[in-house]
């Protein structure tokens, strides 16, 4: 529904530029710069419409290239205490932000932060560490940045490659990761998570409204700890795990191909607890919903 | 006869915590948040920080008070717990204070040349020995420092460190090694 | 007889040497070294004066303000559990949410006249007079955090038409303050009848700071536009 709602915003936008267009001959600013930067330097780059694409490749240089839009007053690339920062500026009074789209080609081991309003941002072949911002935009990360740290307001996220350290927040958009593993920390108001990976060390999830699903497996004495208020929570785990697992909710149901059905109905007028342990026990496993239904099921 | 009121022992300001006397363990508080906040203040090298996480390691105290049974220094035990608030901070709050949109703050290492002295920047006695070897530490990077500081400054031994932190007790070894390098090729300077 | 050690391997091996962390049988073997080789024993020496130096670093620093009230006002309504999570907030500003939506709790517990149940367990061990001025600090605190956490769908709605932020945004923040406002009042009133469960309470903390959160954020887009 969302994205069908976004989609029609761009088009939105785009009609509204090409009616625009005709009057303004040169709409569109290219620009290309290059520039030697350090191996592992700090890059941070903002923009307010349109995209940012980060690629890392193995040169020792910063290349900003793409177009910018109408109106952009400029782009400013500088060097300040050991960082560069790359910024598409907009005049303060304008109306409309013109979409912008820039690719920042720069040395893999670099630290980048992208921020971005309504640009999306998408990062790949980045390895050291990534921040990303983006109000309505979505980001996506593909590859292995050494760590992740990710904010939209109502764009998704979603992180494609092997990342052994993640910090996901949303507020309406989904959070997609397909390879989880190691740390792992995922919060949204009513987006959806949807989480994919094996040997995950430690994960936290926690929605409101949203739904949160994890398919794949922990590390032996991993933990896991996912608290939704109405999303419903569903745990895809393989057959043989060695788990300390306590699920309770509220007011929703609890289902679970574990554990005997040692359901506990407390005093409070509904709600219900499911706690047992599985052979060793050293994977720690709490789940709590207010409303929301929890499963637990066998791969 | 005249009453006498000894001061009651750390024992029993425990055991009155334990059972839910706040004001016992305000006691407790007072007799060790110069310990706590010592270990939070040179660990994350901001007096702000460290008096939210020294608040944070008090209260998580008063919650696991249950849990203390007496094997150790209390004092020991606080300071523990208080390092482990620490590092799971560093993992999982540090970036939230960020306003969105805004360049993040500078992170650990190079680039902080400035504010690298931390708390002990604006103190006036550059000549002071003890000025400088806490300058000193609060410029090393991270690992090293919190490595330097658990084991030189606070006593933890090497496996200790290793499980706090989360690595290998090579790591701690290594990175040990590198933060008294550092740290006396910067004193040799002075 | 046992070979010499390397002057290589000693060398690698100084800075566990003086923290007393090899093997018994390697810390002869280094200070067998140690005694015969001038470069390694200099060394040495220079690791210890730093660890001296290091020794005599005060154990204890104090804060500048006393952090006592504030971990009082934490726990002081906490029961025995898990502290609630943090979420968006800068720490110090979650402390200080955890206790101010504590405290609303309470108020609500007690406004909601429910004479049977009580106050919350924590508050009833505490003497009337504390009691009465607790009650004062809920009704204003109740009146601060119902302000700061943003209002209600429609206040959000007036602050988001008075800016010119991005429209996406915008009902982003509306539609997802509603919500939370309404797992909020669903918590409360859950809270209400089961003062005691330390789940629900501290569940409605958490949801009352994502609601500053989302107030903030609203704010600062205001402050974008």
């Amino acid at each position: 529904m969302r994205n069908f709602v976004s989609r029609m915003q761009l088009i939105a936008l785009l009609v509204l530029f090409s009616w625009a267009a005709p009057a303004a001959l040169f709409a569109d600013q290219r620009v290309d710069e290059t520039r030697p930067f350090k191996a592992d330097g700090t890059v941070l780059i903002s923009n307010i419409s349109g995209s940012i694409g980060v690629i890392g490749t193995s040169k020792k240089e910063v290349r900003v290239e793409g177009t910018l839009g109408e109106g952009v007053e400029e782009l400013k690339i500088e060097e300040k205490g050991g960082r560069l920062e790359i910024k598409v500026v907009y005049p303060e009074k304008s109306d409309r932000a013109e979409e912008s789209h820039i690719r920042v080609l720069l040395p893999k081991g670099c630290e980048v932060h992208a921020s971005g309003v309504s640009a999306d941002v998408e990062v790949s072949g980045v390895e050291g560490e990534v921040e990303a911002n983006a109000v309505s935009g979505d980001v996506t990360v593909k590859d292995s940045p050494k760590a992740l740290d990710v904010e939209t307001v109502s764009g998704d996220i979603a992180v494609l490659g092997e990342v052994g350290s993640i910090e996901a927040v949303s507020v309406s958009g989904d959070i997609s990761i397909e390879k989880a593993r190691g740390y792992i920390s995922v919060e949204a108001v009513s987006g959806d998570i949807d989480l994919h990976g094996e040997n995950v060390d430690k994960l936290k999830a926690n929605t409101v409204s949203g739904d949160i699903t994890f398919r794949g497996s922990f590390t032996k004495k991993g933990s896991c700890k996912i608290n939704a208020h109405s999303g419903d929570i569903t745990l895809v785990l393989p057959g043989g795990i060695e788990a300390d697992v306590e699920a309770g909710s509220f007011s929703g149901s609890i289902d679970s191909d574990f554990g005997s059905s040692k359901y506990k109905e407390t005093e409070f007028v509904s709600a219900v607890s499911l706690s047992f342990v599985l052979g060793s026990g050293d994977l720690r496993i709490r789940l709590q919903t207010f409303s929301g239904d929890i499963s637990i099921e066998k791969q | 006869m005249k009453e006498r009121h000894a001061p009651p022992s750390e024992e029993e300001l425990i055991s009155r915590a334990q059972k839910g006397d706040r004001s016992a363990f305000e006691a407790l508080y007072r007799n060790h948040v110069g310990g706590v906040y010592a270990i939070c203040l040179r660990l994350c090298r901001d007096a702000d920080a460290a008096e939210a996480l020294t608040q944070d390691a008090f209260v998580r105290a008063w919650m696991k008070l249950g849990r203390y049974e007496g094997r150790g220094a209390f004092g020991g035990w606080l300071r523990r717990l208080a390092v482990n608030v620490v590092i799971e901070e560093r993992r999982t709050g540090a970036r939230r204070a960020r306003i969105f949109m805004h360049p993040p703050p500078g992170d650990e290492g190079g680039a902080w040349v400035r504010e690298a002295a931390g708390p002990w920047g604006g103190e006036a006695a550059a000549g002071d020995e003890r000025i400088d070897l806490e300058r000193a530490i609060a410029e090393l990077p991270a690992g090293a420092r919190d490595v330097f500081v658990l084991h030189d400054v606070n006593g933890y031994r090497y496996e200790e460190i290793a499980g706090i932190l989360g690595v290998a007790v090579g790591t701690v070894k290594s990175q040990l090694h590198r933060a008294r390098r550092i740290l006396r090729t910067t004193l040799e300077k002075e | 007889m046992s070979a010499g050690m390397s002057h290589e391997e000693a060398w690698s091996l100084l800075d566990a040497y003086v923290d007393g962390e090899i093997p018994e049988g390697e810390m002869a073997r280094v200070a067998a070294h140690v005694e015969e080789c001038g470069e390694c024993r200099r060394e040495v020496e220079r690791i210890r004066r730093l660890l001296a130096r290091a020794l005599l670093l005060p154990k204890e620093i104090l804060p500048e303000r006393d952090l006592w009230p504030a971990i009082e006002g934490e726990i002081g309504q906490a029961p025995a559990k898990a502290p609630a999570r943090r979420f968006f907030l800068p720490r110090r500003r979650a402390v200080a949410w955890a206790a101010a939506a504590a405290l609303l709790l309470a108020a609500i517990g007690l406004m909601s006249g429910r004479g049977d149940r009580g106050a919350p367990d924590v508050v009833t061990r505490t003497e009337n007079v504390r009691w009465e001025s607790h009650l004062a600090r809920s009704a204003a605190v109740m009146t601060a955090l119902r302000k700061e956490c943003g209002g209600t769908g429609g206040d959000v709605a007036r602050a988001l038409s008075a800016s010119r932020g991005d429209g996406a945004a915008s009902r982003t923040y509306e539609e997802n303050a509603r919500i939370i406002d309404l797992a909020i009042a669903e918590v409360e009133r859950a809270w209400i009848r089961n003062a005691d469960d330390p789940e629900l309470a501290g569940r409605l903390a958490h949801l009352c700071r994502m609601r500053a959160f989302l107030g903030e954020r609203i704010a600062q887009s205001a402050m974008w536009a």
